[in-house]
């Protein structure tokens, strides 16, 4: 039932990304380094709520769930990094704790119950989700970053997205492939 | 160019000149505007490009960002556009036509606008932070375009605006022009028709053309003014002209009285004087003739010549009163020239004996035998020459050479080796009554008339006379006259000698009729001497009668004789003499020297006439041709 609400009613948003922006004349960047490149661009692109409980000038807090080389990988690259005049911060957590006061999540969590409660609370309290693998923005992930032809790309749902009360970035979007607007996005809480 | 045309061009030229300018500027600020225009288009191009390329530029979607660039190419030209990354390296590219060598910059540019290219560099902002930049160059056939465009569109309204400024033009020049060519015409109509009762309108325009009217207007009042007061003058000069003329006229009609009185006083003296000194001369002839002693013969010897010299001036200066007063006239008849050469010059032979010097004449070989001319005349320019010529000469000779020149022209020329005459004289020669200088006159006396005499009876035959001379050496006086030439044939008959010896005629019974007893008593005492019976009348009317009472073979008809003077008895004669068909030669006697006189006698019925004084010679001659006119039916002529 589940498997079928994936398909039918998420509107799915698939972008294909070229892969080796460029070729550096450095080592070229790992897998997980571009991902979590990636990461830190989705965060310039999407518009928080403004009653979210986050002040102007608190740090921006970035929370990741899960294990794993990209999580690891995201971790190194936010480290110091900021978003306009605000601090990045980074946070390792855990699927059942809260993310008040998070503002985007990166979430590696196999097991789908975990996941849903992870994915329910961050529309809750409009944190952007991104996920790796087809799936995650098929579940509710808002975007889901896949490899494809060796080249990194990413989906975005953007009624995942409305539903945490986020504007995705038209220009996000532009470089997605097509965009599908799910029918009715209460139909996924059933 | 009239003032019309004139003002007209001077309107067109300077608002064309200001519509050229204005548009010109217009060109020149619309093109700069249009390169501004278009740098800030290129800008907001650049801006929208590089906000639509911040995502794939962040994502390095080089494909994404390529369709981006590739969205320029709708605004027409840009011909390359390229976005480079933050540390300004190129990341993408875009030429409008693939292949061209448009040249892209390998990092990041600085805007420029150069002659056929502007390019513009904005950066791309994320966030408020610079994520790349974006580079835009299009070339300016758009502006070329709009330029053309722009271009055509104010030679449109150039031509336009010309078009209606020259119909302005037309009517606004009047203003300036109209009232101009209205003065001209005004001004021309004035000097042709000189109505100076003419005015120009328009001299209440309160500007300086209407005070050049006004001016004009004055002027001519003025003219008109001074023409009416000239016309008064005019009027008063023609009655003082028309008055003085008349005065004059009754000055020159008494003024021609008095020339006539003067005339008729000197043909009367002609007579008058002639008759005695017929007298005077014919006496002492006849006294020579006697039987004088020695003393008497000398003193009468000076009686002829003086007398003879006194008859030479008063010929002179009837001769000269007769030229002029433009009644002399010439007597052409024919003659032979170098017969009446000799004749002429054998008068001079004693002068030229007195003096000592010699005269000698030649005569050309080819002069034809006989001329057509007036040989009285001639005879009197020959004796005028040489009598000069010798009277000048005090030692040497006095030649005269007679020759044909080209045509019947006869050239005579006097040369002599007298005194000469000064270069600046030789004009003047010929005047009435001038010598080389007073004191010629004094030193040798004469009237003066000679050369004058001379020069007018030359003018008179169509010919002309000249002087060559050196003071001291000697003169040269020419004179050329043409003649007609008598046909050869008729020369034959005529050459036949016209005036027999005298001596040979024999005795005739010849009636005078003269009243005056000194010229009756000389002529009688002649005509006995050489054996005539001579039988003595007063009057023409004793004339007639004595030839009803008896036979004569001449008539000697004086004209001037009271009670029927010769011509009223000669032409008595020639009528009765047409009853009886006899004819009785008649030689009219007179002191009348004229050639009209000479033909009244003719046309009453003269055989001759004999002009007094005369020489015995001339009185036997004219005898001896009338003798000859019963025998041969020829009538001579004598003079």
């Amino acid at each position: 039932m589940s498997e079928r609400r994936f398909t039918t009613k998420w509107p799915l948003v698939l972008a294909t990304l070229l892969f080796g922006v460029r070729a550096d004349a450095q080592a070229p960047m790992s897998e997980p380094q571009v991902k979590a490149m990636f990461v830190y661009n989705f965060l310039k692109f999407v518009e928080w709520p403004a009653d979210a409980a986050v002040g102007a000038k608190d740090p921006f807090v970035v929370v990741i769930i899960g294990e794993g080389a990209t999580a690891d990988a995201t971790e190194q690259f936010l480290e110091s990094k900021t978003i306009g005049e605000r601090p990045l911060v980074v946070r390792r957590g855990h699927w059942d704790q809260s993310l008040a006061g998070v503002r985007a999540a990166f979430v590696v969590e196999t097991d789908p119950k975990k996941l849903r409660r992870i994915l329910d609370g961050a529309a809750a309290a409009g944190v952007l989700t991104i996920g790796e693998g087809e799936g995650f923005a098929t579940h509710g992930g808002v975007i889901g970053l896949l490899v494809e032809d060796r080249k990194v790309r990413f989906d975005v749902d953007t009624s995942a997205a409305q539903a945490a009360r986020l504007r995705v970035s038209s220009k996000l979007l532009a470089l997605t492939h097509a965009v599908r607007s799910s029918v009715d996005r209460s139909g996924s809480q059933q | 160019m009239s003032v019309r045309a004139k003002v007209l061009t001077m309107l067109m030229a300077t608002s064309g000149a200001a519509v050229m300018l204005a548009s010109g500027a217009s060109f020149v600020y619309d093109s700069r505007n249009m390169l501004r225009v278009m740098s800030e288009d290129l800008g907001s191009f650049a801006d929208i490009a590089g906000a639509n390329s911040v995502a794939a530029m962040t994502f390095g979607d080089v494909a994404a960002s390529n369709e981006i660039l590739a969205a320029l190419a709708l605004k027409p030209g840009i011909v390359a556009a390229a976005l480079y990354e933050k540390n300004g390296d190129l990341f993408a590219s875009f030429r409008r036509s693939k292949g061209s060598a448009e040249p892209i910059p390998s990092h990041v540019p600085v805007a420029t606008t150069g002659p056929d290219r502007t390019t513009v560099v904005r950066p791309i902002k994320l966030n408020g932070e610079v994520a790349g930049f974006v580079y835009i160059s299009s070339d300016h056939s758009e502006i070329v375009r709009r330029q053309i465009k722009t271009g055509q569109l104010l030679v449109a309204i150039i031509l336009g605006t010309m078009f209606v400024l020259y119909l302005l033009s037309l009517t606004l020049q009047g203003i300036i022009s109209a009232p101009i060519l209205a003065l001209a015409t005004t001004a021309h109509e004035v000097a042709e028709t000189k109505n100076y009762s003419l005015r120009a309108t328009d001299a209440e325009r309160g500007d300086e053309i209407g005070a050049l009217v006004h001016n004009f207007n004055g002027m001519v009042a003025q003219m008109q003014d001074h023409e009416a007061r000239l016309l008064g003058h005019g009027a008063e000069l023609e009655r003082e002209v028309t008055a003085r003329t008349s005065e004059l006229v009754s000055a020159k009609e008494k003024a021609e009285v008095a020339n006539k009185a003067k005339s008729e006083f000197l043909a009367n003296m002609s007579h008058e004087i002639r008759t005695p000194m017929n007298g005077i001369i014919g006496m002492t002839g006849l006294a020579l003739q006697t039987d004088v002693t020695a003393e008497q013969r000398g003193y009468l010897e000076i009686v002829e010549s003086s007398a003879d010299l006194l008859l030479t001036i008063i010929n002179d200066i009837l001769d000269f009163s007769k030229i002029e007063a433009g009644k002399l006239s010439l007597d052409p008849v024919e003659f032979n020239l170098a017969a009446s050469i000799e004749d002429t010059m054998r008068l001079f032979g004693s002068r030229a004996e007195q003096k000592k010097i010699a005269i000698i004449h030649s005569v050309a070989a080819d002069l034809p035998a006989l001329l057509i001319g007036d040989p009285g005349r001639l005879r009197q320019i020959v004796v005028n020459l040489v009598g000069n010529a010798i009277k000048f000469t005090e030692r040497g000779q006095v030649i005269l050479r007679v020759a044909r020149d080209t045509g019947d022209v006869i050239h005579i020329s006097v040369t002599d080796t007298g005194i000469g005459i000064p270069a600046e004289k030789h004009a003047a020669i010929f005047d009435s009554f001038s010598q080389a200088d007073a004191s010629t006159t004094r030193k040798f006396g004469g009237t003066g008339l000679g050369l004058t005499i001379a020069s007018q009876l030359t003018r008179l035959m169509g010919g002309r006379i000249w002087v060559e001379s050196v003071p001291g050496i000697g003169s040269a006086f020419h004179v050329a006259i043409p003649f007609q030439l008598v046909p050869v044939e008729e020369v034959e008959i005529l050459q036949m000698p016209v005036a027999p010896q005298a001596q040979n005629i024999g005795s005739l019974r010849v009636l005078l009729a003269e009243d005056n007893a000194v010229n009756a008593l000389l002529a009688s005492t002649l005509l006995r001497k050489v054996g005539h019976q001579v039988t003595h009348v007063v009057t023409g009317r004793q004339a007639l009668d004595a030839l009803d009472a008896q036979e004569f073979d001449l008539v000697l008809m004086d004209v001037q004789m009271p009670d029927m003077d010769g011509l009223e008895a000669t032409a008595q004669i020639r009528r009765s003499e047409a009853r009886t068909g006899r004819h009785i030669a008649i030689v009219a006697f007179t002191a009348h020297a004229m050639a009209e006189d000479r033909k009244r006698f003719l046309d009453a019925g003269a055989d001759g006439y004999l002009t007094k004084p005369f020489s015995p010679d001339q009185l036997h001659a004219v005898i001896a041709s009338m003798r000859s006119l019963g025998e041969k039916q020829v009538l001579p002529k004598a003079s």
